[in-house]
């Protein structure tokens, strides 16, 4: 028992590590121009859900992380379905990933999670769909009106020499791309966290059945001696060889 | 030439027709079915969700912003579940609510334009974003640089990142 726990957590730092290296080589890329949607969903036992963005011009880059944070074996099956019914990305039983596909058509593009595997344990998972803003393409929010082409050069600079904004923009894509990781670092340590959390207090449960199963035992056998005593001077002494 | 003209405008037509109003994450729920997303948030914490509500109209066979419509939206804190925040809405626009205590919350969204019986399909587009209940509001439009936009936008993804950081450090605690 001991034994799987540990296991568990030595499985789940090394994928954390992986995960981590994989979000790493890959971070800094959406620091500029994405819409990301972080949210957290609990999916129930044999629930399907799905989630969907719009790609509206084709080409665009789609990020996807997922981990999940609390529920049995922590792990999910996944499904990425591109608008022509092409899967994209199929997954069974995966802890948590980050991948990057490239919306080759436009449409609605489908990311489903299903828990077919639980029957009762419901899995809560923390995802993020990121979508990569085209140069001049407008704010997508309708309440925020933004005409300005969300492009990689300040358009009004008054006073101010080209080199400094060049420089401006790269130190603000770097800060982008760092605070991506750090954020990134941040939930495989939360994920991490919530996995030994569920560790510990399922180690706290079996250490008290175990504990009550024992002393069940103790007294079970107890009587059980007492019981066999017993007999010995019961009434039935005849059956007894005489020696 | 004059047909490829109005099979394309054609295509437009049907495309713009089935187009989210807003570009964004959505998703579906069939008559009073409800979708729940759970945030950890500290206590004195904004949640500002914006959201767009269409239904489905079988007789034009696409998604349709309806005035009539709205959504309802309910936030109750998880381990009690605690009714902190419950308001109707109309068909688009946005809600916002404040913990008042550290802990789990689960934002919870459904449909109100079909009855018990009613299985009507509604499509939410949805963006959550969580403030500091310090934080001075967005500047109005087109006041600032884009540049200053962006330094803005790295401020806010700062705070974020230590306010999760706050509530992991208290989770670990009580752990």
């Amino acid at each position: 028992m001991a034994a799987t726990a540990l296991g568990r957590l030595l499985l789940a730092a090394f994928t954390a590590m992986i995960a981590t290296t994989a979000a790493i080589l890959i971070a800094g890329f959406f620091s500029i121009t994405a819409e990301a949607t972080t949210l957290t969903y609990s999916v129930k036992a044999n629930e399907r859900a799905c989630f969907y963005i719009w790609a509206d011009v084709p080409f665009k880059k789609l990020g996807f992380y997922f981990a999940v944070q609390s529920g049995g074996s922590f792990d999910i099956d996944v499904e990425v379905t591109d608008p022509k019914g092409v899967q994209l990305l199929a997954l069974e039983r995966e802890r948590q990933g980050d991948y990057i596909f490239t919306a080759n058509n436009v449409g609605e593009h489908s990311f489903c999670f299903s828990n077919d595997m639980s029957t009762f344990v419901e899995k809560q998972i923390d995802f993020e769909i990121l979508l990569e803003k085209g140069l001049g393409s407008d704010r997508p929010l309708p309440t925020e009106a933004d005409d300005q082409p969300l492009g990689l050069h300040a358009e009004d600079r008054t006073g101010q020499t080209e080199t400094s904004i060049n420089s401006l923009d790269d130190t603000v894509a770097r800060l982008s791309g760092s605070l991506y990781r750090a954020d990134r670092m941040q939930d495989h340590f939360k994920t991490r966290q919530s996995r030994n959390y569920d560790t510990v207090i399922s180690t706290e449960t079996r250490i008290f059945w175990f504990s009550i199963a024992e002393s069940v035992l103790i007294i079970g056998m107890a009587a059980l001696q007492v019981f066999a005593v017993r007999t010995f001077f019961s009434e039935k002494r005849r059956h007894f060889p005489r020696v | 030439m004059a047909i490829n003209v109005t099979r394309w405008s054609f295509a437009l037509l049907v495309l713009l027709s089935i187009l989210p109003s807003v570009f964004g994450l959505y998703f579906y729920l069939e008559g009073a079915e409800q979708k729940c997303f759970t945030e950890e948030l500290p206590s004195q914490t904004i949640v500002i969700g914006e959201y767009a509500a269409e239904e489905w109209n079988e007789d034009t066979k696409q998604f349709v912003k309806n005035k009539d419509s709205g959504i309802e939206v309910v936030v109750e804190e998880m381990p009690e579940g605690k009714r902190v925040f419950s308001q109707k809405l109309a068909a688009s626009g946005k809600f916002k609510f404040t913990s008042s205590e550290s802990g789990t919350h689960a934002i919870c969204i459904f449909s109100t334009a079909s009855g018990w019986f009613d299985n009507s399909k509604t499509r939410i587009t949805l963006d959550l974003a969580i403030r500091d209940i310090g934080d001075d509001g967005d500047a109005p439009e087109g006041t600032l640089s884009e540049l200053a936009m962006r330094v803005r936008d790295l401020n806010d993804r700062v705070d974020e990142i230590r306010r999760e950081q706050a509530y992991l450090r208290e989770h670990e605690k009580e752990f």
